[in-house]
């Protein structure tokens, strides 16, 4: 067959060898993505349902607020009596690497705006004595927020048993009715109540309501919608209202629902007594990037010249050769590195254009399919590199996307939780049509800074996958910039 | 779609579109991994599925997509690729009169190869192929005719070769 299409042709019909799967572990895999594409829908507009999500807007902000329960006050209510991020679920208990939730904020009753997008009056006006409320935002599986999932627990003490009774009765109520209450929301459903024994004297149950679909700001396809979970445990007094919202193409958990699975946990700290843990894990264990240069050890400052031979060059494996398709430049003081940058339009920190700092070294490579870009800067003193960290994370917290000029597509940025062990911000962006886009990290030691740039035509799975393959090759880099510290190497 | 539908499209088509993007990758393993992780996504998507009009077509770009992106991706951070349904499968060995066809293919520009693959290999017509690359019709005539002359030459070389003695190409 010399044809070259005929060969062609024939290539089709006989390289169609090799094992298939069942069917039906190729649909085990669909349904446990579907499941995670509930968290995975981000970086929508928030603003599309500001209407009914008042109360996490309000909550949302700040961060949370260090508890003042007294010890010794352990028989009214308390904030020990709200769940904990340890009490919250989410993903299946399957798939422990999933999205979960992280406590926001702590509000006392005055300023509490509403606990249910279901229920407009108060649970003051239903007769409690004392309110608090917890809010919760979600984290998909890379740590990237999903803004438009939201939880709050609220909890309340009445006067009496049937006083709290007669209020959960009055929540169940209006959720039943819970319909139209999203603009645009053109099919409403309802299952429930599921009765869940909460594990202690009293009653628990939760409803699931599904509105669709969501606006095409937060989701264009018409198929997600928003998918309300209340939960509802009284027991004694004390009532606690778990109000979650989702959005997702679907919402299914094999093992029960995340609100199924948290009432026996709520239900336990609703009784009186007990501690006030952290709300939040980040309390005792803050991340790499919710942590400000100057909550860094400050190593002082040391060299302002980089070394000669300085290892900028560093690979975690084989490093890259020469060839027809491939340049490398540098290392040296005037190769170019990372590429400057610029982040919804403000380009005046490390990644600019302008030169910065006493010493500079430079280096790249350049292929078909992407670009590692490095640069190594050197600063007077540590508070000078202190102050381009701190520059480049305040763009990066009001910069969630933009658009270049000349171009289509918005690129959506992204920070990532990475430690490197020293202050560090590890971000990037992906386009929101084509693969592309660019990861970054940024790394401070004393004062000097290393920056990593790598482009390619990432998705927004691919560019995570990469980040831990730049914190490797950062990693190997590093421990060589002891000679920006006071304390030398 | 229904689960017994899908195994039906899955049954039907999956070594079909396996052998199509082996063609235009070069790969087989990555090639079937990536097929079946696209069968996957298309069941987690089904109510997409069900409005597309060329199921198979949807299963294809996305196994393809798939390709593409995590050989840049390991390329890029020089990592090993993940195995997103089950374990890496002994693979029967590729027929060797294909390799020197699958390398050639390898050598064309990607937009030419792709345009050949869909239209030599998956039966589809100019204008189906326009559709599902997001091409006019008339880009996809030129990729076709330049890939054909492209393929045609660098098969012409590799026989030529061969009756030489096998020397080797730089």
């Amino acid at each position: 067959m010399s044809d070259p299409i005929e060969r062609l042709s024939g290539l089709g019909t006989s390289a169609q060898g090799g094992p298939m799967l069942p069917a039906e572990e190729i649909r085990e895999r669909g349904d446990r993505i579907r499941r995670r594409t509930h968290v995975l829908v981000a970086g929508g507009s928030a603003l599309a349902v500001a209407a009914v999500a008042v109360p996490v807007f309000a909550l949302a902000g700040g961060g949370g607020k260090a508890e003042t329960v007294d010890p010794a006050d352990r028989t009214t209510l308390s904030a020990a009596d709200l769940m904990t991020d340890a009490e919250t679920e989410y993903t299946a208990p399957d798939e422990p690497d999933g999205a979960d939730w992280h406590a926001t904020d702590t509000l006392e009753d005055d300023e509490i705006t509403r606990f249910s997008p279901c229920v407009e009056a108060p649970l003051s006006s239903l007769g409690a004595s004392a309110v608090l409320q917890r809010a919760f935002g979600m984290r998909g599986p890379d740590g990237r927020a999903a803004p438009d999932n939201w939880m709050t627990e609220t909890i309340a003490e009445f006067d009496d048993e049937a006083a709290a009774r007669e209020a959960y009765d009055a929540v169940a109520d209006q959720v039943v009715g819970c319909q139209g209450i999203y603009p645009g929301e053109e099919t409403f459903s309802l299952s429930g109540p599921t009765t869940v024994d909460p594990g202690v004297d009293g009653e628990a149950e939760v409803y699931l309501t599904m509105h669709r679909p969501v606006p095409e700001e937060v989701e264009p396809s018409g198929e997600f919608g928003y998918f309300m979970e209340t939960g509802l445990v009284v027991t004694g007094d004390r009532l606690s209202v778990i109000t979650s919202v989702v959005v997702g193409m679907d919402y299914n958990f094999m093992d029960g629902t995340p609100v199924e699975r948290m009432i026996p946990a709520a239900a336990e700290l609703l009784l009186p007594g007990g501690d006030a843990p952290p709300a939040t894990a980040s309390e005792t264990a803050p991340s790499a990037t919710e942590t400000s240069s100057t909550d860094r050890p400050d190593e002082g400052t040391g060299a302002t010249a980089i070394p000669d031979g300085f290892p900028l060059a560093s690979y975690p494996g084989e490093p890259p050769s020469r060839g027809p398709d491939t340049e490398i430049a540098g290392p040296g003081p005037d190769v170019a590195g990372v590429n400057p940058e610029n982040l919804c339009g403000v380009g005046n920190g490390i990644l600019s254009y302008q030169p910065r700092g006493t010493d500079r070294l430079g280096y790249s490579v350049s292929e078909p399919e992407g670009y590692d870009g490095r640069t190594l800067l050197a600063f007077p003193t540590a508070q000078d590199a202190i102050d381009e960290i701190e520059l480049l994370r305040e763009q990066l917290a009001s910069c969630d996307r933009d658009r270049l000029e000349g171009t289509s597509e918005d690129r959506v940025w992204r920070t990532f939780e990475a430690d490197t062990g020293y202050d560090a911000v590890t971000f990037g962006y992906t386009y929101d049509g084509p693969p592309g886009g660019a990861l970054y990290t940024v790394v401070r030691v004393g004062n000097g800074v290393l920056a990593l740039s790598w482009g390619g035509e990432y998705t927004a799975e691919t560019l995570e996958d990469a980040v831990g393959g730049q914190l490797d090759t950062v990693g190997l880099i590093t421990p060589e910039m002891c000679v920006f510290t006071e304390a030398g190497c | 779609m229904e689960a017994d539908e899908f195994d039906e499209l899955y049954a039907a088509s999956f070594r079909r579109i396996t052998g199509q993007v082996y063609a235009m990758i070069g790969d087989f393993d990555e090639a079937t991994e990536c097929v079946q992780e696209a069968f996957a996504r298309a069941w987690a998507h089904r109510r997409k599925l069900d409005r597309a009009e060329y199921p198979e077509a949807w299963v294809r770009t996305t196994a393809y997509r798939l390709a593409v992106s995590r050989w840049r991706r390991t390329r890029l951070s020089r990592r090993p690729t993940d195995r997103a349904v089950g374990a890496r499968s002994d693979m029967p060995p590729v027929d060797e009169s294909h390799v020197a066809l699958v390398a050639a293919l390898r050598q064309l520009p990607e937009a030419q190869r792709q345009a050949l693959v869909l239209h030599h290999i998956a039966d589809l017509p100019v204008q189906q192929i326009a559709t599902e690359v997001g091409v006019p019709e008339g880009t996809v005539k030129a990729r076709l005719s330049r890939g054909r002359a492209a393929l045609a030459a660098l098969l012409s070389d590799d026989t030529t070769g061969r009756l030489q003695g096998g020397a080797s190409h730089v």
